[in-house]
């Protein structure tokens, strides 16, 4: 019986992500700009060509993180309630419709991040190992829990948005930061780059592993916060 | 400017000030522009850092928040049926949506003077050196120009689009992705409004981003803003509310 809960508690949400043209904005996001840049860059020599795009192309998966959270509490031009009251009256039990959400936002976070890595690699003759490819595709997915659990704490999508895509930048504030105090290599999105970047001007050295794991950590304690707000707060 | 012009005006600058997210993000804005004028300034950016330098470099970074001032200002009109109460006190549309541009523009103006000037007077602690007052006051005039009208081709382009999230993650990718992206290796980004802008607020820029004079930069940013306010008007005016 748990299991079948769940399991419709997870299809439910995968049909509200589907259901928002912002999720599939996003979507376009994530394929288009990065491969775009590797049409543009097509020459590139780089041991990184075709990952560098995709570390900008990940603002698809920050989208759509967001969006997973905001649209449930704020949707303009709509007057009567929010989702949100909706989506407990359906799914009463309030951990068990965060862990379907998570759910669903790792499985299309996962098959947009494949699809993207793939045409862009393709796209860029990058011959790279898969171990790269599956490090990227893992960056995409934690970057959209990492934007889910920031807006589940906010309930607005706009800070989490700009701070974000804002980071996601040719020159990033966290990279900035790192020139400043060795300790911003910790950033997770400074560590989690570590995964399928292999060239960083970063005064730290971090293996793949270690840095995917650093990232990893981040997510898990802000969708830990998460979970703790909203499991107490009014809906 | 009539009586009337002044309480059209006068009615829409009450609803901005009154409006918590202005005021937050004005604020944020401020010390976000400030945190960052330290860290360039303790950096060093390549080419040796002057105050000016340093002061000026947030801007790149803090035009984030005059986006979201933008795109706030207008959909807030979208939630909560607010629009309807509007258009009931000024019926006129075309007035409603300029008063609320000039009205936004007199707002970000204030608040881009007080942001630039603070991050230069940071930057000249850090940096331990002191700006010329000419080219302070040129570098505050320029950054200042640039985020007003950023401010409003925000605030355009969420009247077009008339949601938050999906103006404002449009705007923030072409202006932090797509937009240095393409500035990097084509040639038609000398056009774009981030690029064209850039020597307004950083006259020590080369390359593309260096390619217009401030003037002629400013010319080009300011046809985006009349092309996008003259799109959002006519939107506004035939859609319904």
């Amino acid at each position: 019986m748990r299991a079948v809960r769940a399991l419709s508690a997870y299809r439910g949400e995968l049909s509200k992500l589907a259901s928002l043209p912002s999720v599939w904005a996003a979507c376009l996001v994530g394929v288009v700009v990065p491969a775009g840049v590797a049409i543009i860059n097509a020459r590139s020599t780089s041991v990184d060509a075709g990952f560098q795009e995709l570390a900008f192309g990940v603002v698809g998966v920050i989208v759509l993180g967001v969006v997973a959270a905001s649209s449930e509490y704020f949707v303009d031009g709509e007057d009567n309630g929010r989702q949100i009251t909706t989506s407990l009256t359906v799914v009463p039990s309030r951990t068990r419709f965060l862990l379907a959400k998570i759910a669903a936002v790792t499985t299309v976070a996962t098959a947009l991040a494949v699809v993207a890595a793939v045409i862009t690699l393709l796209l860029i003759g990058q011959a790279a190992g898969l171990s790269r490819m599956f490090g990227a595709v893992v960056y995409w997915v934690l970057t959209a829990l990492l934007a889910f659990g920031m807006t589940l704490l906010t309930r607005n999508g706009i800070i989490p948005l700009a701070l974000l895509i804002l980071n996601t930048s040719v020159v990033t504030v966290t990279f900035l930061l790192a020139k400043i105090t060795t300790l911003a290599v910790y950033f997770p999105d400074m560590a989690g780059i570590r995964m399928f970047i292999t060239e960083v001007d970063l005064p730290v050295r971090l293996s793949p592993v270690a840095g995917g794991a650093v990232m990893a950590a981040w997510v898990v304690a802000l969708l830990v916060a998460g979970f703790a707000t909203f499991r107490r707060r009014d809906a | 400017m009539s009586h009337d012009t002044r309480r059209w005006i006068h009615a829409e600058t009450t609803k901005l000030w009154s409006l918590p997210a202005t005021h937050l993000t004005a604020l944020g804005t401020l010390v976000a522009s400030a945190m960052l004028a330290i860290a360039f300034g303790a950096a060093g950016r390549p080419g040796g850092t002057t105050v000016l330098d340093a002061g000026l470099a947030p801007v790149g970074y803090t035009q984030v928040g005059f986006i979201i001032l933008g795109v706030v200002a207008v959909t807030s009109e979208y939630s909560g049926g607010q629009l309807r109460t509007t258009l009931t006190a000024m019926p006129r549309r075309t007035t409603q949506h300029l008063a609320k541009l000039v009205s936004l523009a007199q707002f970000a103006l204030l608040a881009a003077v007080i942001t630039v000037l603070a991050s230069i007077v940071v930057a000249g602690v850090v940096v331990g050196d002191q700006a010329s007052l000419t080219e302070a006051l040129r570098g505050i005039g320029g950054a200042a120009g640039y985020l007003t009208l950023t401010t409003l081709l925000s605030a355009a382009v969420a009247a077009i689009v008339r949601r938050t999230i999906p103006a404002l993650a449009g705007l923030l990718v072409h202006y932090f992705i797509a937009g240095p992206l393409l500035r990097d290796r084509t040639d038609f980004a000398t056009y774009l409004p981030d690029t064209a802008g850039y020597r307004m607020w950083f006259p020590g820029a080369t390359g593309r981003l260096g390619a217009l004079s401030p003037l002629t930069g400013a010319a080009v940013v300011l046809a985006w803003v009349v092309l996008a306010v003259a799109v959002s008007t006519t939107a506004f005016r035939r859609r319904d509310a």
